[in-house]
């Protein structure tokens, strides 16, 4: 398959005055052209920071110590070996080098990758109209005239479900779901190559959520956008995606399609998270939970990052870093007991 | 929003009862009377007492309360004691005054913040955010009366450039303005800064950036309109103050309005004047705030909303 988007071994650091957190360490994912991808994870895995990666919208406080991004082609940024030891005028200015100029990023960003973001409360500016909010993608990429673009907005609207009339609505108007509807909207706007939707059902409930997702999985297969789908629900990763990537600690440590991850989970991790689902079927079991605290950036532990909470680690897991073995064609996983590796 | 409206009118109407009860009361509550400071420490107690028939002083305070207000409906505010001229008069002699120095005062306060605020809060840590609020601390630190006399000193006696006392020409405007409008451009520089760096800390502006809008447009546009709000506001309720009467500066720099003729009308208790005064001033506050509100409601539909 071709691929769009290939990231590998990115590594970003958040230096504030009082701390230092290493939220990426190592995320190397490709999606290819059409496909859907699931990221999981934990809260503070660095799914979050993978997404604004891709678009270049790190904030101020973020450094991109190694590693590299390329889309359909175009070299987002390459700072393969840029390390910490440079200053932030410098850093800013090797940036700007390592890449496609700011203006080719604007090209990309709302036109060939959107994105979605978690909060529908909070992603929609409250003192515009949310035709407005769609209909400023459509001006800035397509170079439609106010009225066209607003038209446009509300035939997008529609698409995904909301009356056309309402574009002249402000977002306090509308409830929760309808909202992130609207991020859809603006979202699908340019027909984009990559969707990135950032926990787009979290902040939901249960039968919006199901709608939302019903309505992300219609428009993807429509217009065979791709979709890295950023989560922690586990039945949303096996009804949209086809591939799964499950990140702990800012790496990628299991890899492969929905298929084989979820039927074979092989990363201790991963079978934690398929063992903390409830199950309708059998017995009312206790849940199980993965003991222990998710890793912290700021502080993450020797060797393989999973090891304090893992009941299967040895003595090689608190000194080195387990690498991705390949398993099959559809999985890879980075853990020292996985046996089988090819 | 036209309901919205009407609710803030209603509200208005009441403040402005309430206000010209407590401005009648509580002038009269005040020692001295105005009869006695007419005629003087000699005059005898009959010559007072005549003197307050004439005036009216000697009806009880209810009928002199609803006398006064049903003369402010016909649009008589009552005779001055110490102009001996029709209040209405007065006011319509010193309030152009005081409502061109409000005026440019704003002007200045908002052409100084406007930019100043929004580009040192959107360039956070930089050259420029350090000058503005090194120019807002200033401002916001120097009392009104200290700037005054600074820059009489400093413009009028040393370097003798502009006029220091008195209307009439444009250099007039110079010294009161910049005195009432660097503490407000102060102000509202420092809160132009913190709504705009509330802003974009906002989801919705990190949404707007991964739109591939332009950051200056993502931030003149649209972070902007967030940020302005509680500017308006706090220029609304500065230039409700000023529309009072600045007493300070337009004393300091001899300005004949509104303030002037309210600090000299309590001191020679002139009842009909103090009330009509404090009620303009109160008139005049309620509409700017008035307007304000509609203002914001135009920019931030989520007041009319809630």
């Amino acid at each position: 398959m071709e691929q769009l988007l290939e990231i590998k071994d990115l590594r970003v650091q958040f230096k504030t005055e009082r701390a230092t957190s290493n939220a990426l360490n190592g995320v190397t994912l490709s999606i290819g052209k059409g496909e859907s991808l699931g990221l999981v994870g934990e809260t503070g895995a660095g799914k979050t920071t993978t997404a604004l990666s891709i678009l270049r919208l790190l904030p101020d406080a973020a450094r991109i110590l190694d590693g590299s991004i390329t889309f359909d082609g175009q070299n987002v940024f390459d700072m393969t070996g840029a390390g910490n030891d440079l200053s932030s005028r410098q850093y800013k200015k090797l940036l700007e080098k390592q890449g496609i100029s700011e203006t080719e990023m604007r090209k990309i960003r709302g036109n060939k990758i959107a994105m979605i973001f978690q909060n529908p409360l909070t992603a929609l500016n409250p003192v515009f109209t949310v035709g407005e909010q769609i209909a400023m993608v459509l001006r800035v990429h397509r170079g439609m005239g106010k009225r066209e673009a607003m038209e446009y907005a509300g035939k997008l609207l529609e698409q995904v479900g909301i009356a056309s009339y309402r574009v002249k609505d402000y977002p306090g108007q509308f409830s929760g779901g309808m909202r992130q509807r609207v991020g859809i909207a603006a979202g699908i706007a340019c027909n984009p190559e990559l969707l990135i939707a950032d926990e787009p059902t979290t902040a939901l409930d249960v039968t919006i959520q199901a709608q939302i997702l019903e309505l992300m999985k219609q428009l993807q297969t429509q217009h065979k956008t791709s979709l890295l789908m950023i989560t922690h629900n586990l039945g949303i990763i096996s009804e949209l995606c086809q591939k799964v990537a499950v990140m702990y600690g800012g790496q990628i440590i299991e890899y492969g399609t929905v298929d084989a991850v979820f039927r074979d989970p092989l990363h201790p991790y991963t079978r934690g998270l398929l063992g903390a689902l409830p199950n309708l079927e059998g017995d009312r079991e206790r849940l199980v939970a993965i003991p222990g605290k998710i890793a912290d950036p700021q502080n993450l532990p020797n060797g393989c990052y999973f090891n304090p909470r893992c009941e299967h680690k040895c003595a090689v897991c608190e000194s080195k870093q387990p690498e991705m073995i390949k398993i099959s064609d559809d999985h890879f996983v980075a853990c020292f007991q996985a046996k089988g590796g090819v | 929003m036209g309901n919205y409206i009407l609710r803030r009118i209603g509200q208005t109407l009441i403040v402005l009862v309430c206000v010209s009860l407590v401005a009648f009361f509580l002038i009269r509550l005040a020692p001295g009377s105005p009869a006695v400071l007419l005629l003087g420490d000699g005059a005898t107690d009959e010559q007072i007492a005549a003197k307050e028939a004439e005036l009216g002083l000697d009806k009880p305070l209810y009928v002199q309360y609803f006398r006064y207000i049903a003369g402010v409906f016909r649009g008589d505010l009552g005779m001055s004691t110490q102009y001996r001229m029709p209040v209405s008069d007065l006011i319509a002699n010193r309030l152009p005054n005081t409502l061109r120095l409000a005026f440019f005062t704003v002007l200045l306060g908002l052409a100084l913040c406007i930019p100043l605020g929004i580009v040192a809060g959107s360039h956070r840590g930089t050259a420029i955010d350090f000058f503005a609020m090194f120019f807002a601390l200033l401002g916001q630190s120097m009392a009104t009366i200290w700037i005054a006399v600074l820059n009489v000193y400093v413009f009028s006696v040393v370097l003798g450039w502009l006029p220091a006392v008195g209307t009439g020409t444009w250099a007039h405007y110079v010294l009161p303005v910049v005195t009432l409008g660097y503490p407000l451009a102060a102000e509202t520089t420092r809160i132009g800064r913190s709504g705009m760096i509330d802003t974009l800390n906002e989801d919705f502006i990190t949404a707007t950036h991964a739109k591939g809008i332009r950051p200056s447009v993502v931030h003149w546009k649209y972070a902007f309109k967030n940020a302005v709000c509680p500017v308006i506001t706090l220029v609304g309720m500065r230039l409700g103050a000023f529309l009072a009467g600045a007493i300070v500066v337009e004393s300091i720099y001899s300005w004949p309005g509104i303030g002037q003729l309210l600090k000299t009308s309590v001191g020679n208790r002139d009842y009909q004047l103090v009330q009509s005064l404090l009620l303009l001033s109160a008139f005049l506050f309620a509409l700017v705030n008035l307007l304000v509100d509609i203002i914001n409601s135009l920019i931030d539909p989520r007041i009319v909303l809630e």
